[in-house]
């Protein structure tokens, strides 16, 4: 087969293949990473590159997806390219997909710190001919917690009896649960760490932890590689699928993300991999199938139902990861179908269990997770809210990363604020909520989700002059391309009917689970947001666009990165970690699409307005 | 006839009683059945149809239209029997195999009945097979299909070949939509027709008929 030359820009980067590789593979190849939500499928029209030198001729595909002045100005699109004779090809930087304002912060819960991995120091009284007994057994007494084993891996019982020789009986007990899984010499106590990991569809943060004090020492993260085969999880499962090898590259690419956060974290602490000896993690059901290698087969097709749910552990050797040979790793339980252990995480962080009170803890990502906690019941669903909110199917959307507008006001002017300062060059999610609370406020678009004002001159001039076209061609600028140096950031009569279906997926999820308690809205006593999304939405906006429930601002509450916050939990604590799984098991999974009220709830909800009290409307 | 005018803007508005009651009182007025369905049903949806693609409509808007619809042919059905007054057409829908949603689907099952279509809906979760079979029983022209995920959107090429296979490929024609479909996948797959909303697809499921 021939092989063709690729040159990259601005980074340089040549790149021989063969005839015929896709632009966006030959990409990937060199770990240039080109955004791709859609996973090639050629829907979303985001991994536009130029062809600088060579012969690209676009196909029909990019003709509907870019529009004649990008084609002139020689744009086309990474995944439909064919390599096929030498090229040079310019990656702008608003194709590659970066690391995300993310909430790394997790609610910092009061816990007893009581981790399943503890290191014990050690001075044992040497045998005599008053004390026959074998090491092992001075050793299992010298730790003298019940029930104590010792590893029946043959390469640790001789590194174990080789060890406490060598080191005259003055030696450090590494112990995961009631097993005795090393023996180091001399005094190692203080060299325990553990690492929490939230293994998110857009980003992956790993928390590095001193597992005797409980302190945080570290944290990493970074964009989830898998995303180049699919931004949402239904595209990886398809990838896993249709090709021969796609769970175990899907597997490989966190694998090798995990291992350069774990380098970066102990780099941060100034710790050495080899003292890592646990790792826990939370993600949803696909996110976890991969990363054991799983295949998500049964995820892709309904009933939707996951290989496993419960928690699962496995040498951390097994799965490649460059912690301690003898380290494990402790994936918490999914619930069911997607919703899987970060949802559980959550519940643990937040100890949703726990209250009296109705309470309720939503995810509003691409999965759209809602739990509703009831005097002990605890609800889950997936509202499937589709990736509005984290810009894909919005014409001027984006994630959030340098440049996204994040909020929005209007008083004499339409005011916008962008993440980084950077200039304004598209538009994330909680930008996107608060522009449409404050259009609906001014009366540009309506409760119907119609983008126009009610009638003639309803607009002040200048807002009116922000308006253009009618009907389906109707679109409102939020900044000019003056403004912003480029292009202009315009949201589009078709980008409120995204938000609308969006919102309407959650706002009905948490009604039908609310109406499933017996509960009404006023019974609330605290919505928490969970997701990077829910420390920067604004609550407010929320409310009045009816994305959330009309509760009380005061009882609404952002609890940042609650899934990392509750695999840090788990493995600081053996006890709560046990209480997550029996939890995990006891949550009800409500399946909306089977719901014979959801259809109509969703048709209902869609509407742009703060939602009605539950049982009431329509 | 006024009374017809008054059924289709019942139906545009989603007043289901009023559709009912108007459509009663038509037929009490011995008005012909094919008209009160022709210039009251079908044109009232036709104008839904309108005010979809001009934005103006959206899903909710549809669906309660629909409803309206659907309660004035629930009072028209047995006189169309009666009188053997045929549909435009006659078209299976379903969501593929491995797929649960129906929303879209849906919709694009009322907008056909909205224009005079007799549609088989034959749910979710749709076995290819199914599909032939029940285009065949039905004499159906249209063989309609939704998917919303890219894991089960391949099922789609899989009633195109079952079609093939029993030779009944130009007896029906096939049409695709949901939100990863698109022109270029129904090219693909050998599909006669692809539509991006409920409204266009009315106006490829009549391009396609005979």
């Amino acid at each position: 087969m021939p092989t063709i030359r690729v040159t990259f820009l601005p980074d340089g980067q040549t790149i021989e293949v063969e005839e015929g590789t896709s632009v966006l593979a030959a990409a990937a190849h060199i770990g240039l990473a080109i955004a791709s939500p859609c996973g090639g499928n050629a829907t979303c029209g985001r991994c536009q590159v130029r062809i600088e030198q060579g012969i690209w001729e676009p196909n029909q595909a990019e003709q509907r997806l870019l529009t004649p002045e990008e084609l002139a100005q020689d744009f086309r699109l990474a995944c439909q390219g064919r390599c096929s004779g030498d090229m040079v090809v310019f990656v702008p930087e608003f194709s590659r997909t970066a690391i995300h304002q993310i909430a790394v912060e997790g609610i910092g819960a009061e816990i007893e710190v009581d981790p399943a991995v503890r290191k014990i120091f050690l001075r044992l009284p040497a045998p005599s001919v008053q004390d026959l007994r074998s090491d092992f057994s001075r050793l299992l007494a010298g730790i003298g917690s019940p029930d104590l084993s010792l590893d029946s891996d043959p390469g640790f019982l001789r590194e174990a009896a080789t060890a406490i020789r060598r080191a005259n009986f003055r030696v450090t007990a590494v112990v995961a649960d009631s097993k005795v899984i090393a023996v180091e010499e001399g005094d190692t106590s203080a060299d325990c760490y553990g690492a929490a990991v939230d293994i998110g569809s857009s980003t992956i943060v790993l928390y590095l932890i001193r597992l005797s004090t409980g302190e945080r020492v570290a944290v990493a993260a970074t964009p989830n590689p898998q995303s180049r085969h699919g931004e949402d999880v239904i595209a990886r499962v398809q990838f896993a699928r249709s090709q021969p090898d796609g769970t175990a590259r899907l597997q490989g690419l966190v694998r090798d993300a995990l291992n350069r956060l774990i380098g970066q974290a102990c780099k941060q602490a100034q710790v050495l991999p080899a003292h890592i000896w646990e790792m826990v993690f939370v993600g949803n059901s696909c996110m976890t199938h991969l990363l054991l290698g799983i295949p998500p087969e049964g995820l892709g097709m309904a009933p939707y139902v996951p290989s496993f749910s419960c928690a699962q552990y496995v040498p951390a050797s097994a799965l490649g990861l460059r912690i301690n040979p003898r380290a494990r790793a402790y994936v918490l339980s999914g619930i069911a179908g997607f919703v899987g252990a970060d949802t559980v995480g959550v519940i643990l962080a937040t100890r949703l269990w726990q209250d009296d009170g109705l309470r309720v803890a939503v995810d509003i990502g691409t999965n759209g997770e809602v739990v509703v906690a009831s005097g002990g019941r605890l609800l889950a669903a997936s509202g499937a809210a589709g990736p509005a909110f984290e810009g894909a199917r919005i014409s001027s959307g984006m994630p959030a990363v340098a440049g996204a507008i994040d909020t929005v006001r209007i008083e004499d002017d339409i005011i916008v604020t962008t993440i980084a300062g950077a200039p304004p060059r598209g538009i994330c999610g909680s930008g996107l909520v608060d522009a449409a609370a404050e259009l609906l406020r001014m009366g540009v678009v309506q409760p119907d989700g119609r983008l126009g004002p009610a009638e003639p001159g309803a607009l002040p001039a200048w807002l009116c002059a922000r308006v253009h076209g009618k009907g389906a061609g109707a679109s409102v600028e939020l900044v000019s391309a003056k403004q912003s140096g480029g292009k202009p950031v315009k949201l589009t009569a078709r980008d409120f009917r995204e938000l609308q279906l969006a919102k309407g997926a959650i706002a009905a999820a948490i009604s039908l689970l609310l109406e499933k308690t017996g509960a009404s809205y006023d019974d609330v006593s605290e919505l928490l947001l969970a997701g990077a999304f829910g420390n920067y939405i604004r609550p407010a906006s929320a409310l009045a666009i009816g994305l959330l429930p009309p509760v009380p601002l005061e009882r609404i509450r952002p609890v940042g990165n609650a899934a990392g916050s509750g695999a840090q939990v788990a493995l600081l604590s053996r006890p709560l970690r046990r209480q997550a799984e029996e939890i995990a098991r006891a949550v009800e999974y409500v399946e909306l699409c089977d719901e014979p009220g959801f259809y109509d709830r969703f048709a209902e909800l869609m509407a742009l307005a703060p939602s009605q009290a539950v049982g009431q409307g329509g | 006839m006024a009374i017809l005018e008054q059924l289709a803007d019942a139906i545009i508005n989603g007043k289901r009683d009023d559709a009912k009651s108007l459509t009663e009182r038509a037929l009490a007025e011995k008005t012909d059945a094919k008209r009160i369905l022709d210039e009251g049903l079908i044109k009232g949806m036709g104008v839904v149809g309108e005010k979809f693609k001009a934005n103006e409509f959206y899903v909710p808007e549809l669906l309660v239209a629909a409803r309206a619809m659907h309660a004035a042919m629930d009072v028209l059905k047995p006189i169309i029997a009666q009188k053997g007054i045929q549909p435009v057409g006659r078209a299976v829908i379903g969501t593929v195999r491995g797929d649960l949603h129906d929303i879209g689907k849906n919709l694009v099952a009322m907008m056909l009945e909205g224009a005079g279509f007799q549609v088989i809906d034959l749910g979710v979760d749709v076995a290819p097979e199914k599909f032939v079979e029940a285009a065949k029983e039905n004499k159906a022209q249209i063989i309609a299909m939704s998917a919303l995920l890219t894991t089960t959107m391949v099922n789609m090429k899989e009633v195109v070949a079952a079609l093939q296979q029993a030779g009944a490929k130009g007896k029906h024609k096939v049409m695709i939509g949901g939100a990863p479909i698109t022109q270029e996948y129904a090219d693909q797959i050998g599909a006669d027709g692809y539509a991006p909303d409920a409204a266009s697809a009315v106006d490829k499921a009549k391009q396609l008929l005979p």
